[in-house]
């Protein structure tokens, strides 16, 4: 290394190993060596796993895909807190400057019964699609792409949609909150088409089906702890789960469950 | 109603929507905020109503006799029957929703887990409710009932004498030890109780919403401090 560079880091790694959905887990001690402070939390277990794919033994298990935190994928539970400890970072973009030398860090799967541990540190986040698939959506041939600004949308209203948009959903808003409730991902993707008007008129219905699915995929209930927005990499407000709960509300009342 | 109307207004009888929405866990959610406001407003007025006691033992005992005698005695009736229908309802939802979120963390809890924005109130909200709800068992027993202290015979005009039953009661170090703790715990369960109920009514607000939480934490020791005012000062300063 040049000179000036930090030096290297040797972590303790409590790590959540599971061969698959039905075996019993465990957590398995490593040492990670030789760790950078400018590598990513995700480049610090692909050293780990070198090691143990050098020494024969199974590597650890997670998922990740794009490492820019934008995909959704990375889904690490770091010392108790979704995405680790820095506020508005996925796991991909979190470095190990933020750690120290010596270090114990226990890194555990997402904890809920909607996302069944798929292998290690893998869950099964189909749950979310499924919600998507209840109302996420727009029933209208989109087409081509429009031309800009022929609907005009006040900027106001344009800001609050792309402020819902901005979720990737990573899940750990379900991790995070102490009742395992999906409200904030369900949130989200409802905001994010009710402040614009193509989604409008599904806006009631949405409510209604993509909540009633929260419950049948076996999420909690929101009891407003707020966890999930101090954990949401995104930074997805609590503004959104109160539109969500409006929504439901005026669905039943208006009997909109077409 | 016509056939045209139901295909727009929706499919479902009336009476199934209400059935879905009060099994849904946002229905129960609604009904937990809903009861919980009500309950706020009893809380308040019975406390509004005890201050009395510091004016003396005739507005007190006049006071007891007036909600004895409201609507020919029904009145008082009507009103404990509603009270007893939102606890209930507040009691059952609540317990529902307590079970349905134990469940959902699945087989396997964390190892380690942060809380990063919640707070001890919300996170004890089903134990202090418990609490609560033993308090009340307590206080009726105590005050309306009857069978934990002896109460006094009736005051010179014939009516229940209200201020001389607490005025001793509150000479009791233990009794007063347990309304304390009641009175703490109810302070807890309001301090969360009125974030969470506006939330869960969908009114957010980025002015009204903070004002509204200011407002409500400082009502919940305003009636905490109320109510645990009348037995501390009795037992300290009353002769």
């Amino acid at each position: 290394m040049a000179d000036g560079s930090p030096k290297t880091m040797t972590l303790t790694l409590h790590v959540w190993r599971q061969k698959n959905a039905r075996a019993a887990g465990a957590f398995q001690t490593y040492k990670a060596t030789g760790v950078s402070p400018d590598q990513s939390f995700l480049e610090m277990l692909d050293l780990v796993n070198e090691d143990l794919i050098g020494r024969g033994q199974e590597p650890i298990a997670f998922d990740h895909d794009c490492r820019e935190g934008i995909c959704g994928m990375c889904s690490l539970m770091i010392n108790g807190e979704p995405h680790g400890p820095e506020r508005g970072t996925t796991t991909c973009q979190l470095h190990m400057r933020h750690f120290h030398d010596g270090d114990e860090i226990v890194i555990e799967p997402w904890r809920a019964r909607a996302f069944p541990v798929v292998r290690d540190l893998v869950v099964d986040r189909g749950a979310f699609d499924r919600l998507i698939q209840a109302g996420g959506y727009v029933s209208v041939n989109a087409g081509g792409a429009p031309d800009a600004n022929s609907v005009p949308i006040p900027k106001k209203e344009a800001d609050l949609a792309m402020d819902a948009a901005a979720c990737i959903g990573c899940g750990a808003c379900v991790a995070a909150c102490p009742n395992a409730s999906a409200m904030l991902f369900v949130g989200a993707k409802m905001s994010q088409l009710r402040h614009l008007p193509q989604g409008k008129p599904e806006q009631t219905k949405r409510a209604l089906n993509m909540l009633n699915r929260a419950d049948k995929e076996g999420f909690g209930a929101c009891r407003n702890h707020f966890e999930c927005e101090a954990a949401c990499p995104k930074e997805i407000p609590r503004r959104v789960m109160a539109e969500a709960f409006r929504d439901y509300v005026t669905a039943a009342v208006n009997r909109d469950d077409g | 109603m016509s056939e045209g109307e139901r295909v727009v207004r929706g499919a479902k009888p009336p009476l199934e929507v209400v059935i879905d929405f009060v099994r849904s866990s946002v229905g129960a959610k609604v009904i937990m905020a809903v009861t919980g406001l009500a309950l706020w407003g009893f809380v308040i007025g019975h406390l509004v109503g005890n201050l009395q006691i510091f004016q003396g033992p005739e507005p007190l005992n006049a006071y007891g006799e007036m909600l004895h005698s409201l609507g020919h005695g029904a009145g008082l009736w009507v009103v404990r029957a509603a009270l007893l229908a939102i606890v209930l309802s507040h009691i059952f939802f609540g317990l529902r929703l307590a079970a349905m979120n134990r469940a959902a963390r699945g087989p396997v809890g964390y190892r380690t887990k942060q809380s990063l924005r919640t707070n001890t109130a919300a996170m004890t909200m089903a134990v202090s409710g418990i609490v609560i709800l033993a308090f009340i068992v307590f206080h009726l027993f105590h005050f309306t009932i009857g069978g934990i202290t002896e109460l006094p015979p009736l005051d010179e005009k014939g009516r229940t004498d209200v201020f001389l039953m607490v005025f001793q009661a509150f000479k009791t170090p233990w009794i007063v030890v347990v309304y304390v703790v009641g009175q703490t715990l109810l302070l807890s369960h309001l301090t969360h109780g009125t974030v969470s109920l506006w939330q869960s009514l969908g009114l957010h607000h980025p002015v009204w919403t903070p004002a509204l939480r200011v407002a409500g934490r400082a009502l919940g020791v305003s009636i905490f401090a109320g109510n645990i005012g009348i037995p501390l000062a009795i037992f300290f300063f009353w002769k």
